[in-house]
C-alpha cells in the first residue's frame, strides 16, 4: 500500500518511485550451503587421505561419572566465560558513560575554542591596526559602519524568519484544506449511487493495474537504458566501433537529408498556385515568427540594459560606500595635518625669512655704498698719460728698488764674511802675544848661554878634558866586569853542588813526600767541606718549617671560615 | 662729465626707469602694479619700508610689433640716508616716475623734480608723475587737477591723480606708464641718432 498512490492522486510519472530490478528477489529455500561444505574435512588428495583419530591414552571406557564430570567442566567453562563477558560488559558500559562525559566535556571545551578563537581574532585585528597606525577616530567609525551593517542583516534575518513563519502557516492552512477537501470527497463517494460506485471502484482497479503495467515498462526501460550505458562504454571502450558509430551518424543524416531533399524536390513538381500558396503561408508564418522573435529580443534587450543599470547603480552605489567616505575622510585628514604643520612652523619659517630678508637688504644698502663711492671715484679720474708716466716712473723705481736691495743683500754677506775673518784675526793676536811672552822669558838665560858660547877654544878644551875621562872610566869598569863575571862562574858551580847534595839528601825526599801528601789531605778536606756544606744545605729542614706551618695556618683559617658558613652537622 | 657728453646707454637688462618720491607715498606698490606681481599677496602685506632698492625686471609690449625690457629701480623714499646711492639711481636712468603726495607742499614737490629730474638734465617726455593716493578715504580738493596741484614748473609734465583700488583705476596707472615707456623709446631712438650723428661729424673732422 505504501508504494500504491491514492487513487485519487494524479498518476504517477517515469520519476515516481519505479519498482527496483533486482531488489524483491524471493529468498531461496536453501539455508547457506556454503556454510556446511567448508567445515567438511578436506585433503589434498581426496577422501581418501583422511586418517582417523587414533583414541591415544585416557579413559578407555566412559561412563556415566565420567560424563557427569565433563558436564561439569563445560558448565564451570560456560560459567567464567559468562563472568568474563559480565566484565567486559560492565567496562564498556562505564566507558560508554565516560564516552558521554567526554563527550560533553570536548562540546563544551569547542565551544570555549571557539569563543577565544573569535576573542583572539579580535586581538588580531586591534594588533593589525595598531601596526597599521589606524586613528581612533577611523576604528570608530568603521565599528559604527559594521554595527549597522550587522543591524540591518539582523533586520533582514528577523524578516525572513517572519515570512518563513507566515509561510509555514500558509503551509498548514492549506494542508487541513486538503484534508478537508478530501473528506468532503469521500463524504461525496459515499453518497453516490451504487452503480456509481462500482464504476468508480472498477476505474480503481484499471488504475492499479494501468499503474502496475508503467512499473514493469519503467523496470524495462530501466533495463534498456542500462545496457545502453554499458554499450556506450564499450562503445567508448572501443575507437574502431566509435568510429563506426559516428559514420552510422553521418549516413543517417545524409538519409534525412536525402529524404528531404526529395520531399522538396517533389514539392517543387507541385502545380504553381499550390506551390505559390505554399510558399506564402510559409512566408507568412516566417515572418510572424520573425515578428515573434524580434519583439522578444528587443524584451530582452531592454530588460539586459534595465539588469545592467541595475548592476551598474549597485556597483556604483558599492563603490561609493567602500571607498568614497573613507577617501575623503583621509583627504580632510591630510589636508588637516598640512593645516596643522604649517600653522605650526609658520613662526618660525616667517622668522627665517625676515632674517634672510634683512640680510639682503643690508647687502643692498652696502652694494649701493660701494657703488655710489665707486661712481664718484670715476667721475674725477686723472689723465691717462699722467697715469702712464707714473706708472713706468713707478716701474723704473721698482727696478731701482730692486737693485738696491740686491746690493744690500751681498753687502750683508760681506759684512758677515768680514766679521768671520776679523775673529781670527783676534785669535791670531791672542796667540802671537802669548808667543813674544815666552821669548821674553827666554831672553836673560840666552843672553847668559851667549856669552858663554862666545869662547869656543875654551869649550874645546873642556870637551876634550871630559871626553879622556870617560875613555878611562869605560876601561876600568870593563875590567871590572870581567871579574864579576868569573866570580859568577865559580858560584854557580858551587850552588849545583849544594844542589846536588839535597837531592841525595833523605830526609828532603820525606819532607818533600810528605808535603805532596799533605796537600793530598788538604784537597781532600775542601772537597769533604763542600759536600758537607751542601748536605747541610740540602737537610735544613727549618724553611720547610716554616712553609708548612704557613700552610696549616691558612688551611685553619679556611676551616675556621667553612665552619662559620655551614650548619652544624649532627 | 663724459658720460652726459655721450650717454652710451647700453639696454643689457632694458630701459632704466627709476621710481623715486617720499617716503611712504606707494612707490613699491606702483612697482608691483606695473611689474603685475601678485596684488593680492603684495597689498594683504603690512607696509615695509624699501632698504636701498629693488630691482624689478619684466617686458612689456608698447604696440603689436614692439616689446621693450624694463628695468624698474624701485627706490628708498629715505634719500637722506643713500644720499651716496643717488648716481647709483641715476646712473643710465632714462626715465623717472615721480610718486608724490597730492597733499605735499609745492616747494616740497619742486625740490623732488629738482633731484631727480633737473640734476640729471632730463626732459620732460621722460618723466611721469603720479600723484597717489593713500590709503582709502583720503580725499582731494573739489576741482583739483594735476595741473593745479603741482608747482608752477612741472606743469608740462605728464601728471596723473593715481589710486590702486579699482582695476580701472590700475589700467590707468598702466597706461600712463605705457605712455613713458613710449616717450622713452622715443629719446632712445633719438639718443642713437645723436650719436650717430657726432660719429659721422668726428670721422669728418678727423679726415
Amino acid at each position: 500500500m505504501a508504494y500504491r498512490p491514492g487513487s485519487r492522486m494524479a498518476p504517477p510519472g517515469t520519476a515516481g518511485l519505479p519498482p527496483g530490478t533486482g531488489v524483491l528477489r524471493p529468498p531461496s529455500g536453501i539455508v547457506a550451503p556454503s556454510a556446511v561444505l567448508t567445515n567438511r574435512p578436506m585433503t589434498n588428495q581426496g577422501v581418501k587421505g583422511v586418517r582417523p583419530v587414533t583414541q591415544g591414552s585416557g579413559r578407555a571406557f566412559q561412563d556415566k561419572n565420567w560424563y557427569i564430570a565433563e558436564v561439569r567442566a563445560k558448565t564451570q567453562a560456560i560459567t567464567a566465560e559468562l563472568a568474563n563477558l559480565s566484565n567486559e560488559l560492565e567496562a564498556f558500559n562505564s566507558s560508554a558513560e565516560n564516552y558521554g562525559a567526554y563527550e560533553r566535556k570536548a562540546d563544551g571545551l569547542a565551544s570555549e575554542l571557539r569563543e577565544l578563537q573569535g576573542v583572539l581574532a579580535d586581538y588580531n585585528m586591534l594588533v593589525d591596526k595598531m601596526h597599521t597606525d589606524t586613528g581612533i577616530n577611523q576604528i570608530l567609525e568603521q565599528t559604527a559602519a559594521d554595527k549597522a551593517k550587522n543591524d540591518e542583516e539582523r533586520w533582514r534575518i528577523d524578516a525572513m524568519f517572519t515570512e518563513r513563519q507566515a509561510r509555514e502557516e500558509q503551509i498548514r492552512t492549506v494542508t487541513t484544506e486538503i484534508a478537508s477537501i478530501e473528506g468532503t470527497i469521500e463524504d461525496e463517494l459515499n453518497q453516490l449511487a451504487p452503480e456509481m460506485l462500482a464504476e468508480y471502484r472498477e476505474a480503481q482497479e484499471t488504475n492499479d493495474t494501468l499503474l502496475d503495467t508503467i512499473g514493469r515498462y519503467q523496470a524495462d526501460l530501466e533495463s534498456g537504458a542500462y545496457r545502453l550505458r554499458s554499450m556506450e562504454d564499450a562503445l567508448r571502450a572501443n575507437p574502431l566501433k566509435q568510429q563506426a558509430f559516428a559514420l552510422f551518424n553521418e549516413l543517417n543524416d545524409a538519409r534525412a537529408r536525402r529524404d528531404e531533399l526529395e520531399a522538396d524536390a517533389r514539392d517543387s513538381q507541385l502545380s504553381g498556385p499550390e506551390e505559390q500558396e505554399r510558399l506564402l503561408n510559409k512566408v507568412k508564418a516566417d515572418t510572424s515568427e520573425i515578428g515573434a522573435m524580434n519583439r522578444r529580443i528587443a524584451a530582452l534587450e531592454e530588460e539586459i540594459s534595465r539588469g545592467r543599470e541595475q548592476l551598474d547603480s549597485l556597483a556604483r552605489e558599492e563603490e561609493a560606500r567602500q571607498s568614497d567616505k573613507y577617501e575623503k575622510y583621509l583627504q580632510i585628514l591630510a589636508k588637516e595635518e598640512a593645516i596643522r604643520k604649517f600653522i605650526e612652523e609658520f613662526p618660525e619659517v616667517q622668522a627665517a625669512l625676515a632674517e634672510d630678508m634683512a640680510a639682503r637688504e643690508t647687502a643692498i644698502a652696502e652694494l649701493l655704498e660701494t657703488i655710489g663711492s665707486g661712481l664718484a671715484r670715476q667721475t674725477n679720474l686723472p689723465q691717462v698719460e699722467q697715469v702712464r708716466e707714473k706708472e713706468d716712473l713707478l716701474e723704473f723705481q721698482r727696478d731701482q728698488m730692486g737693485l738696491a736691495e740686491s746690493t744690500h743683500d751681498k753687502l750683508i754677506r760681506d759684512k758677515a764674511e768680514r766679521e768671520r775673518d776679523l775673529k781670527k784675526l783676534d785669535q791670531l793676536d791672542k796667540k802671537i802675544e802669548r808667543d813674544i811672552a815666552a821669548l821674553h822669558k827666554r831672553i836673560p838665560t840666552m843672553r847668559a848661554e851667549l856669552v858663554k858660547y862666545n869662547d869656543i877654544k875654551k869649550l874645546q878644551s873642556d870637551a876634550r878634558k871630559l871626553e879622556a875621562s870617560l875613555k878611562t872610566q869605560r876601561q876600568e869598569l870593563s875590567l871590572k866586569r870581567e871579574h864579576l863575571s868569573a866570580e859568577v862562574g865559580r858560584l854557580e858551580g858551587k850552588l849545583n853542588e849544594l844542589k846536588d847534595a839535597l837531592e841525595a839528601d833523605e830526609t828532603y825526599r820525606g819532607i818533600t813526600n810528605l808535603q805532596a801528601k799533605l796537600a793530598i789531605y788538604e784537597q781532600t778536606n775542601a772537597e769533604l767541606r763542600d759536600y758537607i756544606e751542601t748536605k747541610g744545605r740540602e737537610s735544613d729542614y727549618r724553611a720547610r718549617l716554616r712553609d708548612v706551618g704557613a700552610i696549616v695556618a691558612d688551611i685553619n683559617a679556611i676551616l675556621v671560615e667553612g665552619t662559620k658558613y655551614r650548619a652544624p652537622v649532627l | 662729465m663724459q658720460s652726459m657728453e655721450a650717454p652710451a646707454v647700453e639696454l643689457e637688462y632694458g630701459a632704466k626707469i627709476v621710481l623715486a618720491g617720499p617716503k611712504r607715498a606707494g612707490k613699491s606698490a606702483i612697482a608691483n602694479v606695473l611689474a603685475e606681481n601678485d596684488m593680492d599677496v603684495e597689498l594683504a602685506m603690512p607696509y615695509h619700508a624699501t632698504v636701498g632698492v629693488r630691482i624689478l625686471e619684466f617686458a612689456r609690449l608698447l604696440d603689436e610689433r614692439s616689446s621693450m625690457e624694463v628695468q624698474l629701480w624701485d627706490t628708498s623714499g629715505d634719500i637722506d640716508a643713500y644720499v651716496s646711492a643717488m648716481p647709483v639711481y641715476m646712473r643710465d636712468a632714462v626715465g623717472v616716475i615721480l610718486v608724490l603726495d597730492p597733499a605735499m607742499k609745492k616747494t616740497d614737490m619742486d625740490a623732488w623734480f629738482t633731484t631727480f629730474v633737473e640734476d640729471y638734465m632730463l626732459e620732460d617726455r621722460q618723466v611721469l608723475v603720479l600723484l597717489h593716493m593713500g590709503p582709502p578715504g583720503t580725499t582731494l580738493p573739489s576741482g583739483a587737477t594735476p595741473r593745479s596741484l603741482l608747482p608752477r614748473r612741472m606743469a608740462g609734465l605728464n601728471a596723473i591723480i593715481s589710486t590702486l583700488e579699482s582695476d580701472e583705476a590700475r589700467d590707468d596707472v598702466q597706461d600712463a606708464f605705457e605712455d613713458l615707456l613710449r616717450n622713452v623709446a622715443d629719446v632712445l631712438d633719438d639718443m642713437q641718432a645723436e650719436e650717430e650723428s657726432r660719429i659721422i661729424q668726428s670721422q669728418q673732422g678727423g679726415a
